[in-house]
């Protein structure tokens, strides 16, 4: 590249020289190829500069074609389309964008369009588009759901997708895909980049970026070679005999966790869930009060101005700690982040890399990182990660979403609300995607059939409206159900929230609905970091006042029930069977012994070639504790498919439960375990009949059906502050699933809710490999005396499916009304 | 043909409770049943959610067996027959209903009866905000009246669609449609499908039968 014959490319090389930088050497490499116009995947982590890596060529192109008037101020239009997976995200981005065209004085206007932008702002935008415009996935598509939204995108030159990683493996990943087949075919030149950190995947990662008419010719993917050295260490309990069995809060450790605040200039603290994360922020403050102040909290339920005053008060180096959720996961840099605290399993390697990562920021400083275990068993976690996380193996695959029908339907909605879409132009444009290569005609043909006549042929007394023709092109004419449905995209169903108020009207944050109406007025609970009273609630809004009393409940945030990654399982397995023979070193290891010892002595410590099945009974009934070490989500294909297999055998009812080391049986009647192992309990012929059957014996699909409900427009949660207007529209996804089930079986979103209990929950391949390895192992049935270290955390877990092969009637004769509880 | 029903004698009348979801009090050939809801899917249709359409016609076919297999001289509805504003699932009811003219309808309004009056009248409705036929009071929502204030009238009612919570050993639990009966008033299931179910929290004065199936049980 000939800098003399590119003015940009020069301006841009003063602009690093001013600032005594060097352009990394990746950096110039991805400039070089977008300007010789191809698309492609950096491969970078957070902080290593990979902004500026597509923002420069961005700006080196402009000027290029304009050397002597980029500096004038015009209406150039969208030049370039930034898409990060987080609100929270984009004003960062939109600072470190604007800093540059400030110095090189350039006119442009950068912009957000994010949910959490104000509609006037939005408004001004419509009217003339930004040079350059920050969005997420949901944001983008409410842009197409604009009447005339193609003239937004008639400048538009490139789209960087950032953090693609983080969107890859979900809906919103599928939305992105749907996003970009549109702005392609607008656009047919756009260049197209993707930023992800390292996930096993690459090579599909950009596939699903480009899309399968892409020539892979025209594309690359570019590592950043960014060298970070990491430092993991744990916090060990003091006296392990005392460390609980099961649990996941972990403040027993937190007076270990103290020293390392104080010792650090700045501290980020991961933890798993968001009530977790009250939790411990009270809890550091009750240990230690003179911490208040330059502690804060930080998750996703809290006001955008509470989380952007932590961000700008970490950035500007103020904050002693700050106690997080994966809201701070991602992001740009805080630089005086030194270290990085995680309680609790994080489930995965990269995760745990990616949280490391968020300390240390400077290429070639340490990333520091301690590990907190909640509980003993997550000791033998710790020492996995560690070995994980400084051998560099085992990075995790993300799997893109495939052909989901939930997310097209309501993409089709959005295209016939905005400017109405042919059918046939548009599916070769949704065929060309990565997740839809796969759908054909009878597919589409189907979602076509479901949003304009409601899935059947309309009758007499049918009113069915939604989509209808016009001309050939397919159009939403109702204002109402255009304005229902702009105000319902995007793919994560969450549930209704309220938003909490001071009494003054300051905002606090939101809180889904039903944790509000578990409260009467005056009860008193923690949110924001704040022991807070209900005083009323208006609407959709619940008004609080400071109480000062610290025996407050905490919101119980649903979700946070992540599995172990393939690959940590495998790394767990590994670990166990070193702790057994005695060959590793580890401290996590040697400090969990005794705890091992227990286990041993009581039942036995299972390794890697042996399948141990404890058998235990107790006030509940008879209990079958099974511990193939695989992770949540196997488990759960596992435990129903041995459930159901056992329920052949006689008629019995199970409720089971799980976690990443195994999974219980517990029936009220005694199980035939014996006759079970003889008649091939874990064999993998008839799999997928065998789960097939299980699965309507089961509420998985049921429960998977409740995203696919409201991506897919059944389920409306209401105009924000006029719920009444749409209350008899009120329904919910277990009645749908219910009368779809009974009337229309083969609709294909009901179809899709047993196709995503497969292959997201009961992924089939995994579940076949466990199998086959659980064959190989020898079965090591033991008679238990009571509940053992590895099985007392799955048996006091609430939550839990069911499976019968008893008749209702048989099953209500041995049950008892629940009476009211007297308090 | 009346099968598979509990018998219950309440403030000294026998009721039948029928596993389809409604009370029969033989003695004064009545039938009480409560929130139908009729109209739902279409309403849901009509405004771009695709509710398959057979729920309504469901709704109507279970109307026309029990009154074909119980032959009351009395229907009378505790509130929400219809679910929303006017929609041609009206007229479909309408039209059921003028083939069966000898049978008498009453309907006490719920909160989801918002049509115009006229329409019942055409329809041969009669319309009550509460009915008194002693020793009963009937009403949609038992929450704005007391028995007291009704001279002490026991109160049968709807609205709120009622489910009682059943748990067995294992940690297993259930939960059914149900009738309740406590001190003051009583409370029938919907009758409609599509319609959702609130748990309610018995003590243990109170009688409650839920319904399994084609079944119903007493569960204390």
């Amino acid at each position: 590249m000939n800098s003399t014959e590119q003015p940009g490319l020069q301006r841009i090389e003063n602009w690093f020289q001013a600032r005594q930088w060097q352009p990394f050497d990746y950096q110039r490499e991805v400039w070089q190829a977008y300007l010789s116009g191809k698309n492609g995947l950096l491969n970078a982590p957070t902080g290593s500069g990979k902004t500026y890596a597509l923002w420069m060529p961005v700006l080196i192109n402009w000027i290029n074609e304009h050397p002597n008037t980029y500096k004038e101020l015009a209406d150039n239009g969208l030049q370039l389309l930034w898409v990060t997976p987080l609100r929270a995200l984009a004003r960062d981005i939109e600072q470190a964008l604007q800093k540059v065209v400030d110095e090189l004085e350039i006119p442009w206007q950068i912009a957000r369009r994010t949910g959490d932008v104000s509609s006037y702002k939005k408004q001004k935008m419509k009217e003339q588009m930004p040079e350059v415009l920050i969005t997420t996935p949901e944001s983008l598509h409410i842009l197409m759901a604009q009447k005339g939204y193609k003239n937004y995108f008639s400048d538009l030159e490139a789209v960087v997708i950032d953090e693609w990683h983080e969107l890859l493996g979900s809906k919103r990943g599928t939305q992105t895909e749907l996003g970009l087949s549109r702005l392609k075919h607008l656009r047919p030149k756009l260049n197209i980049w993707g930023i992800s950190a390292t996930i096993g995947n690459l090579r599909e990662a950009k596939q699903v970026l480009l899309g399968v008419n892409d020539d892979p010719e025209n594309a690359v993917i570019i590592k950043a070679n960014v060298e970070k050295n990491l430092e993991v260490q744990s916090v060990l309990p003091e006296d392990v005999e005392k460390f609980p069995w099961s649990g996941h809060l972990g403040t027993k450790l937190l007076p270990k966790v103290l020293p390392i605040i104080e010792e650090n200039r700045s501290t980020l603290i991961f933890t798993n869930t968001r009530s977790q994360s009250e939790v411990w922020f009270q809890q550091l403050l009750e240990a230690k009060p003179e911490l208040a102040g330059t502690i804060a909290l930080h998750h996703g339920s809290l006001s955008k101005k509470i989380r952007r005053w932590v961000e700008q008060s970490l950035h500007e180096g103020k904050l002693k700690a700050v106690v997080c959720t994966s809201s701070l996961d991602l992001g740009v840099d805080f630089a005086p982040v030194e270290t990085v605290i995680q309680i609790g399993s994080p489930k995965g390697v990269a995760r745990f890399m990616q949280r490391a990562g968020r300390s240390g920021h400077q290429p070639g400083a340490t990333s520091r990182i301690y590990f907190v275990p909640t509980n003993a068993l997550e000791l033998i976690e710790a020492a996995a990660l560690k070995t994980a996380a400084t051998q560099q193996i085992a990075i995790e695959d993300r799997e893109p979403v495939v052909k989901p029908y939930d997310v097209l339907t309501q993409y089709l909605i959005t295209l016939a609300v905005s400017d109405g879409f042919s059918p046939n132009t548009l599916y070769e444009e949704v065929t060309s995607t990565f997740a839809y290569q796969t759908l054909n005609r009878k597919e589409w043909n189907w979602i076509m059939n479901f949003i304009t006549t409601g899935g059947q042929s309309l009758t007499a007394y049918d009113e069915y409206s939604k989509v209808v023709e016009d001309d050939g092109r397919y159009k939403v004419t109702d204002r109402k159900i255009k304005r229902r449905h702009r105000m319902s995209i995007g793919t994560i169903a969450s549930d209704t929230m309220m938003s909490v108020k001071y009494l003054n009207g300051a905002h606090l944050g939101s809180i889904e609905e039903w944790f509000i109406a578990s409260l009467n007025k005056g009860d008193t609970f923690w949110f924001a970091g704040k022991s807070l009273e209900l005083v009323r609630t208006k609407q959709m809004t619940a008004y609080v006042r400071r109480a000062h009393t610290t025996k407050a409940k905490v919101p119980s945030w649903m979700g946070g029930r992540m599995s172990l990654s393939s690959n940590m399982s495998e790394l767990l397995r590994h670990k166990l069977h070193e702790a057994i023979e005695g060959s590793a070193d580890d401290i996590e290891l040697q400090t969990i012994q005794p705890i091992l010892d227990v286990q041993h002595n009581w039942s036995t410590l299972p390794d890697e070639d042996e399948l141990l099945i404890e058998q235990t009974t107790s006030k509940e009934g008879h209990h079958l504790f099974f511990f193939p070490f695989e992770g949540r989500y196997v488990h759960e294909g596992i435990s129903a498919l041995v459930a159901y297999r056992i329920s052949q055998l006689k008629p019995i009812t199970f409720s089971i439960a799980m976690n990443d080391y195994g999974f219980e049986l517990l029936s009220d009647k005694k199980i035939p375990i014996k006759k079970a192992l003889t008649n091939d309990l874990f064999s993998d012929k008839k799999l997928v009949e065998d789960i097939f059957s299980s699965l309507n014996d089961t509420e998985l699909a049921k429960r998977r059906f409740r995203g696919i409900c409201h991506i897919a427009g059944l389920i409306f949660k209401g105009f924000p502050g006029q719920r009444k207007a749409s209350r008899h529209l009120q329904s919910s996804s277990s009645m749908f699933f219910d009368v779809f089930d009974q009337y229309e079986p083969d609709n294909l979103l009901l179809q899709q809710a047993y196709d995503e209990v497969l292959s997201y929950q009961l992924d089939e391949v995994r579940l076949r490999k466990a199998l086959r390895r659980i064959q190989s192992q020898t079965i090591n049935l033991k008679n238990t005396e009571r509940f053992t270290p590895l099985a007392f955390p799955i048996m006091v877990d609430r939550l839990r499916e069911r499976l019968s092969s008893e008749s209702l009637t048989d099953r209500v004769q041995r049950m008892q009304l629940q009476l009211e509880k007297h308090t | 043909m009346i099968s598979n029903a509990s018998t219950f004698n309440l403030c000294g009348n026998r009721f039948w409770l029928l596993p389809e979801r409604a009370i029969y009090w033989k003695k004064k050939e009545t039938l009480f049943i409560a929130d139908l809801h009729i109209g739902k899917s279409a309403h849901f249709r009509k405004h771009g959610i695709a509710v398959p359409k057979q729920v309504g016609r469901s709704n109507l076919n279970r109307l026309e067996q029990l009154i074909e297999d119980i032959k009351p001289e009395h229907l009378i509805i505790l509130g929400d027959l219809f679910h929303s504003d006017i929609n041609k699932e009206w007229q479909q009811f309408i039209d059921w209903r003028k083939r069966y003219r000898q049978l008498q309808i009453s309907l006490v309004v719920g909160n989801h009866d918002i049509l115009k009056v006229e329409r019942y009248h055409t329809g041969l409705i009669n319309i009550f905000k509460k009915m008194k036929l002693e020793p009963f009071l009937l009403v949609h929502d038992k929450s704005n009246y007391s028995s007291a204030d009704e001279q002490g009238l026991y109160i049968l009612s709807g609205h709120i669609h009622p489910a009682a919570k059943l748990n067995g050993k294992g940690r297993q639990a259930m939960k059914f449609p149900c009738f309740y009966f406590g001190q003051q008033y009583g409370i029938l299931p919907a009758f409609g499908t599509f319609t959702g179910t609130h748990i309610i929290s018995p003590t243990e004065k109170d009688k409650v039968f839920i319904v399994v199936e084609d079944k119903v049980f007493s569960v204390n």
